[in-house]
Order: structure tokens, then sequence, then C-alpha cells
């Protein structure tokens, strides 16, 4: 596979001003095929801006966005017959949900397929519902609508911006199967949400901007690995030394960050005649990312 | 081709484009049925109408009160300001190649929409004065006027009222492009209502789309003076429908979808 067949979305170098406020500064991440990204970043950080740049809503940014290597602005063509996007679910609201993946099948191509259309409306527990008007429809049932609507030309490229918002905990499982399916088919998704178990849940990438800014972009893993927390009954004063930056004091507490040094830790505390009142492990981290806007 | 049948498809399952057929289905067959039946609510005075007479009689009573214009613009504002408020847009146009075929099909669908609305009242104005004003003592017993000019008046005058609509669609597609949809609509609105004041200013008026659809410079003469007059006209309502139309795609192919 070619290095451009497996980057199916690059981003380079993209800036967006709204009069003198940089809602995206020069921000360059790429999404391969297979690839679930998580766009994390507080309300204003620039992550909906970034989406609407990518999906081509807005075209006066600076910078250069491609999809498999063309500009998604000037070569459309595989970009509008590949990709598949979710932004704030907006629909026809006195048509039925069904009517609506009609029309948007149709602008597509005229002979649309009625099977894709019901198989998309079973898939997103919309069925029952599918005649119904979208004016009485909830907000999670927009949304599986709209993510229906996304999937409808079967997507290798597939944009979301906070699929999970107004969604029951059903409706979110449903969601974060749907994704990793289609990952595992090997589409590419990038998603921005609040939801930070479903991110971590799916996620394999986790790009996180700041006021506009790309502060974090690396493997889910990464941000994953745990530490371990032992709580001693004293201080251990200096006897851990000698385990440097990966292991830190804190009061009773010593946390070790690379768990494969837990059992000489240990070993080192009861050496020296302490003892461990409690082991535990800390997995915080992507709150912490969410909270504390970490550097690169 | 497709995208216009899903404009059609959209515009015709609203209530409000289903009312305003039933509307003007309806209003010239009751103003026929009030004339004849002399009531105080309409007065005609001596007039006799012909089948056409009446048709432009009562595309001109709907101009007049503004009807037409209010419910032109309500149906261009919610088509474009309204659907690039909701991000509509935006969905679409993650799945056609080209921007501009998205504001072209919904153009023409107004397009349609408008001929079939006159088309509408042409129909319902011509079964009026058959049922209630033919052969009456308000009506003549032929459709078309003895005078050949006043028939080509009456025809040339429902062209340009098309036109007209045509026109003043595209100056509200225009502000829907800016303006969010309430705000498009009010201008849209308040435009009609400066055409209307300064279609008397003598030098200017001939410029009004509003003026020039009634066909006015042209009512009182005849033969060449008549064909040159509408081919004048004609020509500032082509210039007006080119110019509108190229800063209209222009524009929606670089805007941004954002409000």
């Amino acid at each position: 596979m070619s290095e451009y067949e497996k980057k199916v979305l690059e981003i380079c170098n993209v800036s967006k001003k709204y009069g003198d406020f940089n809602a995206l500064k020069d921000i360059s991440f790429c999404i391969n095929q297979g690839d679930i990204v998580g766009l994390l970043g507080h309300n204003g950080a620039g992550k909906s801006t970034l989406i609407k740049c990518v999906m081509g809503a807005i075209q006066s940014y600076t910078g250069d966005i491609s999809y498999k290597g063309h500009n998604i602005l000037t070569y459309r063509e595989p970009f509008v017959k590949d990709v598949g996007i979710l932004l704030e679910p907006a629909f026809v609201e006195y048509l039925s949900g069904e009517e609506n993946l009609k029309l948007l099948a149709i602008s597509m191509e005229k002979k649309y397929n009625q099977g894709k259309i019901n198989e998309l409306l079973e898939m997103v527990s919309l069925k029952k519902a599918s005649k119904k008007k979208v004016s009485d429809y909830s907000f999670g049932m927009r949304q599986r609508l709209g993510l229906a609507q996304a999937l409808l030309n079967d997507p290798k490229l597939l944009i979301l911006d906070e699929p999970t918002v107004g969604l029951d905990p059903v409706g979110t499982e449903l969601m974060k199967t749907t994704l990793k399916n289609m990952s595992q088919k090997g589409v590419a998704i990038m998603f921005s949400s609040h939801e930070l178990q479903a991110v971590e849940d799916i996620c394999n990438r986790i790009v996180v901007i700041q006021n506009g800014e790309l502060i974090y972009d690396d493997s889910m893993d990464k941000l994953k690995s745990k530490e371990i927390c032992i709580v001693t009954d004293n201080k251990p004063e200096d006897i851990l030394c000698k385990f440097g930056e990966d292991v830190t004091v804190e009061n009773c507490c010593v946390t070790i960050k690379d768990v494969k040094i837990i059992d000489e830790v240990i070993s080192c505390i009861k050496e020296n005649g302490l003892m461990i009142m409690d082991i535990s492990t800390k997995n915080n981290m992507l709150f912490q990312f969410f909270k504390g806007g970490t550097s690169k | 081709m497709n995208l216009l049948g899903v404009q059609l498809r959209k515009m015709y399952q609203r209530k409000d484009v289903k009312v305003a057929y039933l509307l003007f289905l309806v209003v010239p067959l009751v103003v026929a049925f009030l004339i004849k039946a002399e009531s105080n609510i309409i007065t005609i005075g001596d007039s006799i109408f012909s089948g056409i007479g009446y048709v432009s009689v009562v595309l001109g009573l709907l101009k007049g009160l503004f009807v037409f214009y209010i419910l032109i613009f309500l149906f261009t504002t919610s088509l474009i300001s309204g659907e690039i408020d909701s991000m509509n847009d935006a969905v679409y146009y993650c799945k056609v190649e080209k921007r501009s075929s998205i504001i072209t099909s919904k153009i023409n669908a107004l397009v349609i929409m408008s001929f079939l609305l006159i088309l509408d009242i042409c129909f319902s104005a011509s079964l009026g004065w058959i049922l209630f004003l033919r052969n009456s003592k308000f009506g003549s017993m032929n459709y078309f006027s003895s005078s050949l000019e006043e028939n080509q008046f009456m025809i040339m005058m429902l062209v340009f009222s098309f036109i007209e609509i045509v026109v003043l669609m595209l100056i509200s597609a225009n502000m829907s492009l800016f303006l969010s949809q309430g705000k498009a609509l009010m201008g849209s609105f308040l435009i009609i209502i400066i055409f209307k004041l300064i279609e008397n200013i003598d030098g200017v008026q001939k410029f009004v789309p509003t003026y020039i659809g009634n066909l006015t410079s042209v009512m009182e003469v005849s033969g060449n003076k008549f064909w040159n007059g509408v081919l004048e006209e004609g020509l500032i309502f082509l210039a007006y429908i080119i110019v509108m139309v190229m800063m209209l795609i222009n524009k929606y192919n670089r805007m941004d979808y954002v409000r």
C-alpha cells in the first residue's frame, strides 16, 4: 500500500481567523486508513471549525487539506464520493427521516437504493420512526439519523462532530459499536467528543486542540499507559532515588510510571522495612489532558 | 438534474407552498363571483372584461397587494437563507462535486414554482371569468379582446410579470446569502417598498423592476413603438438577471457556511 493510500486525510498548516480572533493556528496532522482519531478540546477550542474546514463548509482558511493526496477544494470528486460527515444534524424538518435520507441519496445518484436506506434506518434503530416527521424527533434520534446520513455513501473517511451528544447509554453504545465496525473495515474516522469514556474506548489516536492550537497528537495507548500508586506506612525517604524519573514520591504515596519496574520498587520498599498499605492504578490521563492543557 | 428534483420535492412538500397554490386558485374565483354579485366589496364601474383582461387584472391585484411578492420572498429566503442557517446546505455540499450546482438547482426550482404559480392564476382567473363574468354585464363574449394590440399588451404583461417575479426572487436570493432568514425576508420586503417609492420618479422608473413588470411605459403606444419599448425593457430585465445570477453563484461558491 502506497503512502498516499494509507494516508487518508492530511491537514497541513491550517489556520483560520475570524477578524482578529485566531480560531485555528497552524494545525497539522494526518489520519490513516483504519484510524479512529479522537479530536478533543474545550468548547470553543476550534474542533468544529476544523471539521467545517475539512468538509469544505469553511473555505477561507490558509493551509492545505488533502484527501488521498488531492486538495479537497480543487479536486472534489474522490472526496465527495468517499467522505461521510456528521456536523450539527441538519434536516428538512417537515419531511420524515426516511424522506430526508432519500433526498440526500437522490442528490448523489438518481437511482437510490431503498434497501440501503432501510438497512441504515435499521442500524441506527430508527426503522419504526422512519415515517415520522423529523421535527417530531428527539435530539438523540436526530443524532442517529445524522449518522445514517453520514454512512449513506459507504464512506472511507468518516468525520463526526460530537456524535454522542444527546444519546442515551444504548445510543452511545450503538454509536461506539458502529464506529468500531467501520474502523475494522478500514474506514478512517475522526470524531470530536466531550464523552471521554467513549473516546478512550474506541480511539487509537488522540488529537488535542486548545485555543486553536494543536497541543497533542499521539497514540491512545501512550496516553492510557497506567501509573501505579503505592501507599506506604511511612515516607520512603531517599531509598527510591535510584529509579530516577520513573518513580516519584509525595508523602507516603509512591507513583510508578513504568509498570515494568513495579516488582523492583516493591522489593526495595519491603527491604527498607516499610509496609505497603495500598496498591492502586491511576488511569485519569485523558481527563487531565482535557482539564489541564498539557504541552506537547 | 438530481438536485433540481430534490429541491422541487422539498418545496412541494411544504404546507405554505400548497397554501399559496390554493390561495391563487381561490382568489380569482372569489373576485369574479363578487363582481358578478355586484357586492360593494369590489366595484369596477362600467368595465367589461375579456378573459385575458380579467387574468391581467387579477395578477395586478395580487401584485398590488404585495401577496405575490411576500410569498416569493418567503419561499426564496427559507430555501436559501434558511438552509444555510440550519447547515442543511453543508450536508448536501459534502455529497456533490460543485457548490454552484446547489444554488442553481434552488434558483431553477424557484423559477419553476413562480411559473406554475402564474399558470395557477391564469387558469383560475380564466375559470372564474367563464363561470361568472362571460356574457354578463361585466364580461365580453370572447376570451380575447377584439383589439390585437390589447391582446398583445395583456400577453406581454403576463410574461413581464413572470420575469419581474424572477428578478425580485434573484434579489431576495442574493440577500439570503448575506443575511439570516428573518433579516433577508425583511430586507427583501424593504426593497419592494423602495422600488414602489422610486417607480414614480421620472428617469429612474424605467430601471425599476416593479415598474417594468407592469409594462406601464408602453401601455399607451402601439405597433413598432410598442415592440421597441418591450424589447428595451426586456433587455433591462435581462441585464438584471445576468448580474444577479453571476453575483449569486460567485458569492455562493466562495462563501463560508457560517453565520
